[in-house]
């Protein structure tokens, strides 16, 4: 069964329409990238998703159900606002995340955060804005969830974290998890993506496997991207 | 960080590319065990997928073999690296012969150069 | 899941309050031990210390009213509905179970905060014994209460009891119709701390109005002039039980309404 599934996915508003029709089916073992310009409905598909919106029409599924409770136990998103307790040390958001996830793993955690010399008692408020995002990232990944939605993981953050990150999502595969990369900066991650979903003012126009795309077209995805949308 | 790798080029057979001179170069001897997927993946900064496949191409062609539990290995039969050898040169040859052919350079010119060549090495 | 989250809700809450009631009670505390032994006697600079101690104790007074209000709305609004909504509404827990954790950790801060007032003022009046200064001391207060309540006839324990659930039961309401106003201003995408405030200033005018309504028609005026000039009690009693009715009829309708506002009209920005 497909461990993420949009039907008919449509999320209108007063004055536009953020997704429009759409239909996907993506499996488990994939990592998956959602590009497409801004205002192309990648963080409406991810909201929808994770039930921070209703969808107008048609409906999206997690492991064959609705959002909700139980898909929210399985589904690890790190979005793209600073959304933890800014009150918070370290060591407190570890026990916040055990105390609601059963899947995460604090092994795992405190490891990664070992290896970054990010002291447990440190306060979120206190750190630069690079090691909150990698807080942020490590707290995601060592969830055992079944689907990752990451929002704009390396936007913003310098090129050696941006390496960090984009090593955890490696090192964190699993086969039967889903990860969904939404981002516009293609160039960097599209050496790790299995597939590619062209997102364009709320419609799919292309589904495809990268290096599919890379042979057929002789160019690399972040060329074909800007061919695709060029103004 | 992580390998370099050319745009418009499938990055599966690049992996390929570099594997092979990794065999070549010695880097991995004959029967060695090769790291897992996974860490060959973090290594070169690539979707595991994709390591995965170049690994699978690898196999087929017979430079590596697999064992259900313990993992990859670099071929015991070194006639399979000698062709590989023998490929590469080939190819490298090829191409730069080509180059010079191309800029109507005769054979004879392009051969005493490469004769030159090596005697300054010794 | 709901501890956890109410766990979560105070924690956050008491870290800014703790501070603040410590400090009420150490000026009470101050203000008692000063207060019964200042006089006209003494020089003019004891009478101005003492004078701006007693002017701090009422500022922090009013001080832990408001801010215990200002943290609860604070709380709701900073974990549900600005970015760290984000996390909120991702944990695997219902939106009744978020609703009810922000309601009932914020009843207990009210409820804490009240009775930090009243410890306050039992260790000013009560404890340091201010009858010395010719203020009048908890048990005497008490004493005069009691009496003015025994000429009202036919007071008993009922008259206590719905009061006293009228005082619980309001500051539940308070707090979820605190909680209605800003999932209402929540809906706009641009204003929507504006629309909040908006909101709230027009739910309290129909609750007036709506209040005044039943009130007439239940002759509450009535009751009361009947009470005082024929000694019939069971009026106003009738009339606190259906202001009680009220109340818990609002509360409901506002838990009601949020909740269901959270669930399908959440609109983060």
């Amino acid at each position: 069964m497909a461990i993420l599934e949009l039907k008919n996915l449509t999320k209108r508003y007063k004055n536009f329409t953020a997704l429009d029709n759409v239909n996907l089916t993506l499996e488990a073992g994939r990592i998956v990238g959602l590009l497409g310009p801004n205002g192309s409905g990648k963080t409406t598909m991810i909201k929808l998703a994770n039930g921070l919106l209703q969808p107008t029409e048609g409906y999206i599924a997690i492991d064959g159900k609705l959002p909700g409770v139980e898909t929210k136990a399985i589904v690890a998103y790190l979005s793209d606002k600073e959304a933890l307790p800014n009150w918070m040390n370290v060591k407190e958001l570890i026990q916040f995340y055990k105390d609601f996830f059963k899947d995460f793993d604090e092994a795992r955690a405190t490891e990664m955060l070992q290896s970054l010399n990010i002291s447990l008692t440190q306060k979120l408020s206190k750190m630069s804005k690079g090691t909150k995002e990698k807080v942020r990232l490590i707290l995601t990944m060592s969830r055992r969830a079944k689907v990752y939605f990451l929002d704009e993981p390396i936007a913003g953050v310098d090129p050696a974290a941006r390496d960090y990150i984009l090593r955890t999502i490696i090192s964190n595969y699993e086969p039967n998890a889903l990860v969904l990369i939404s981002t516009h900066l293609i160039a960097d991650v599209e050496n790790v993506l299995d597939e590619a979903i062209f997102l364009k003012y709320g419609h799919i126009i292309m589904h495809k496997n990268v290096q599919e795309v890379v042979e057929e077209t002789g160019k690399s995805l972040d060329e074909y991207f800007r061919e695709v949308f060029a103004c | 960080m992580g390998w370099d790798f050319k745009k418009g080029i499938p990055i599966y057979s690049q992996i390929i590319e570099r594997l092979e001179l990794d065999l070549l170069s010695g880097k991995y001897q004959l029967g060695e065990k090769l790291p897992s997927v996974r860490d060959l993946a973090m290594e070169a900064n690539v979707n595991p997928n994709t390591m995965q496949r170049a690994l699978s191409e690898m196999e087929r062609s017979g430079l590596i073999y697999s064992e259900r539990t313990s993992g990859r290995f670099v071929t015991l039969d070194h006639e399979k690296i000698d062709s590989l050898r023998k490929d590469l040169i080939r190819k490298n040859v090829d191409q730069f012969f080509t180059t010079l052919k191309n800029l109507g350079i005769k054979n004879e010119e392009i051969l005493k150069a490469v004769e030159d060549r090596c005697t300054r090495e010794e | 899941m709901l501890g956890k989250l109410i766990k979560y809700d105070l924690k956050s809450m008491f870290r800014s309050l703790t501070p603040l009631f410590i400090a009420f009670l150490i000026v009470g505390v101050l203000t008692g031990f000063i207060l019964p032994s200042v006089n006209d006697n003494n020089p003019v600079f004891m009478q101005i210390t003492t004078g701006l101690l007693i002017l701090l104790l009422v500022g922090l007074t009013i001080a832990v009213y408001v801010m215990t209000m200002i943290i609860i709305i604070r709380r709701f609004y900073t974990n549900l509905l600005s970015d760290e909504g984000y996390l909120s509404f991702t944990l695997p827990v219902s939106h009744f179970a978020h609703f009810m954790s922000k309601s009932i950790s914020a009843y207990i801060a009210t409820i804490v905060s009240g009775l930090v007032g009243l410890v306050g003022y039992v260790l000013l009046f009560g404890v340091f014994g201010a009858r010395s200064t010719g203020l009048p001391d908890l048990y005497e207060l008490f004493e005069a209460v009691c009496r003015t309540l025994k000429q009202i006839p036919d007071i008993g324990v009922k008259y206590i009891v719905v009061f006293l659930l009228l005082i619980l039961v309001g500051a539940f309401q308070k707090i979820v119709k605190l909680y209605f106003a800003m999932m209402i201003g929540n809906l706009s995408n641009d204003h929507k701390i504006f629309m909040s405030f908006v909101s709230w200033i027009g739910i309290s005018v129909v609750e007036s109005i709506i209040s005044q309504i039943i009130s007439y028609a239940i002759g509450f005026e009535e009751s009361i002039s009947n009470a005082i000039i024929l000694g019939e009690a069971s009026g106003p009693l009738t009339f606190f039980i259906c202001t009680l009715i009220f109340e818990i009829g609002l509360s409901v309708i506002y838990t009601l309404s949020s909740y269901l506002l959270m669930k399908d009209k959440l609109n983060l920005a």
